[in-house]
């Protein structure tokens, strides 16, 4: 019974954590301007991730060691170095995001600047990464995040034409007022957002935090493969409210606000102050995700003590490491660049460090010396090959998109 | 030496003169009109609609507070980036301009004396801007149409 309910638990965690700053804004603006006719590129980043998760995840339970502590021996420190900056460098962007994400929910709940809430933010976030057990931070955070399936039940209360919305799911048309090269944009932008590397860094290296063996290969795996999908419904949610409430007005999403409006509009004060909650959570639970992933990135790459597992005197240049990427944070939402943007920016910049942060991790995964006899099957290396070729071109393809769409104006 | 340093003055003045963008073309012109208007209508329906919520008992006043401020320095933003463009020497582009501009600056005010009413906590200014609002919001949506790229 305590078993069932553990990988109840962290099937639910796995939900409420899925969803991140990263996708609320771009299921978001998304679907205001494209409808559900992109959720195509959300469906492939989903089954993408659970793909990746699921190898990181039973690497981790196998050795018991980190992702890049493995790239690094596996592959060579040029590679693991190469792997390592691209990696630092969209996660902290990643941050800097979820930071002011936070921000920007507290000023939704109290009309106060963002700014003045930043440094507060930062604190917050170091001294819960400094002081609360890694469980208890990946529980609560994971479940009060399921406050967003506040979403789903507007998306039901708004009572759209559920045909026309299957429909505009299972026929993608591109708008006819949008252009080719901004459809595609958008459509890399979701499925970066779905796989952000920071995703799968955690998940494994959270594993190791939690002591994972080979007998909690399954437990891992019930995770990946039912929380991860429902988190996607919520993100695919996110986009339906958007389509149904703010694209018949023409109304863009370049604001949280704007992301929260369907719901006041469908359900009220309280259930938008439930989705506040919801969005505090996201970007809280986010923050503290990806701030702990700078530290476990370098860390095993180094090879130095890492974790929450051992007091931080034991592990101290790996919270050096986590603060250093806080203040960097910080200091990058207080030059009081547009949050939204440099979230657009961070989940475009994921697309193309993708093939750097996966490719490393089928290798692994696929190595018998490190996997014995759960190393990759046909079906995990097929699915692995498929999609590193898919994101192989989303990688290519994002950066010239960018340009030519003046990033999807 | 004064030889060289004069032909490197020169090449700079030209690559300089060569970044200054010039006056874009009447289409260039009247597609990036069509673009402001879409975006303005964007930031006046979102107040139009944060303001019915809020009026109907469905939004804090926080929020809406929050939407409305943001709403309006993003028209204001947008406002100023059409200002910046400079028009090509043509009666059509002169005509656009003439027709926008107004209309934008008609939103700027009401989104402005929207964000005052709620602050005072005032819902009979509210609605009453928002009426007024709701006019200056068609009529850009159909400036947008016209225009469309």
């Amino acid at each position: 019974m305590k078993r069932v309910l553990s990988v109840f638990l962290g099937i639910l965690t796995a939900i409420g954590g899925f969803v991140d700053i990263g996708d609320l804004v771009a299921n978001a603006l998304v679907g205001s301007r494209f409808g559900l006719s992109l959720a195509w590129a959300t469906l492939i980043g989903v089954v993408g991730i659970c793909v990746f998760a699921e190898m990181s995840g039973r690497v981790a339970a196998v050795t018991g060691r980190g992702t890049f502590d493995l790239i690094r021996e596996r592959l060579g420190p040029r590679v693991g170095l190469l792997n390592l900056t691209a990696s630092l460098l969209v996660t902290l962007l990643t941050f800097t995001a979820e930071v002011g994400g936070v921000a920007l929910a507290l000023e939704l709940a109290t009309s106060v600047n963002y700014l003045l809430f930043v440094p507060v933010v930062g604190l917050a976030v170091w001294l819960v990464i400094w002081r609360v057990k890694f469980s208890t931070l990946e529980d609560v955070f994971g479940l009060l995040g399921l406050a967003l399936i506040v979403f789903g039940v507007a998306l039901w209360q708004l009572n759209p034409s559920w045909g026309d919305l299957l429909h505009q799911i299972a026929v993608p048309q591109k708008p006819a007022d949008e252009d080719v090269a901004t459809y595609f944009y958008y459509a890399i932008a979701l499925f970066g957002a779905a796989m952000t590397p920071y995703e799968v860094f955690f998940f494994s290296s959270g594993g190791v935090e939690e002591h994972w063996r080979t007998k909690d290969i399954g437990t891992a795996r019930a995770n990946v493969f039912i929380g991860f999908p429902l988190g996607g419904l919520l993100s695919l949610a996110i986009a339906g409210c958007a389509a149904v409430v703010l694209l018949p007005d023409g109304i863009q999403v370049d604001t949280l606000g704007q992301v929260g409006l369907p719901v006041a509009v469908a359900l009220g004060k309280l259930a938008l102050a439930v989705a506040i909650l919801g969005f505090v959570a996201a970007t809280f639970g986010a923050a503290i995700e990806t701030g702990l992933s700078t530290g476990y990135a370098t860390a095993q790459y180094f090879g130095w003590q890492w974790g929450k597992y051992v007091r931080p005197r034991q592990a101290a240049r790996f919270h050096t490491v986590v603060l250093l990427a806080v203040i960097a944070a910080v200091a990058g939402v207080l030059t009081t660049a547009d949050p939204i943007k440099v979230t657009e920016y961070s989940i475009v910049f994921s697309a193309v460090a993708l093939p750097l942060t996966y490719f490393p991790i089928l290798v692994v995964a696929n190595d018998p010396v490190y996997m014995g006899r759960h190393v990759n099957g046909k079906l995990a290396n097929g699915l692995g090959s498929v999609f590193l070729v898919v994101i192989g071109i989303a990688a290519v393809a994002a950066i010239p998109l960018m340009l030519i769409t003046a990033a999807g104006q | 030496m004064t030889r060289a340093l004069g032909t490197i003055v020169a090449a700079a003045g030209l690559l300089l003169g060569g970044c200054v963008a010039p006056a874009p073309s009447a289409s260039a012109y009247e597609a990036k009109a069509g673009m402001t208007a879409d975006a303005a209508v964007s930031e006046v329906r979102t107040a139009l609609v944060a303001t019915d919520a809020y009026l109907l008992g469905r939004m804090g006043a926080a929020y809406l507070e929050t939407l409305l401020v943001e709403a309006e320095e993003a028209l204001g933003s947008v406002h100023d980036t059409f200002d910046s463009v400079q028009p090509p020497a043509a009666p059509s582009a002169d005509s656009l301009r003439d027709t926008l501009d107004p209309l934008l600056q008609d939103a700027g005010s009401a989104l402005t004396e929207l964000r005052i009413a709620a602050r005072r906590d005032r819902d009979d200014d509210l609605r009453t801007t928002a009426d007024d609002l709701t006019g200056v919001a068609e009529e850009l949506e159909a400036f947008g149409k016209q225009h469309a790229s």
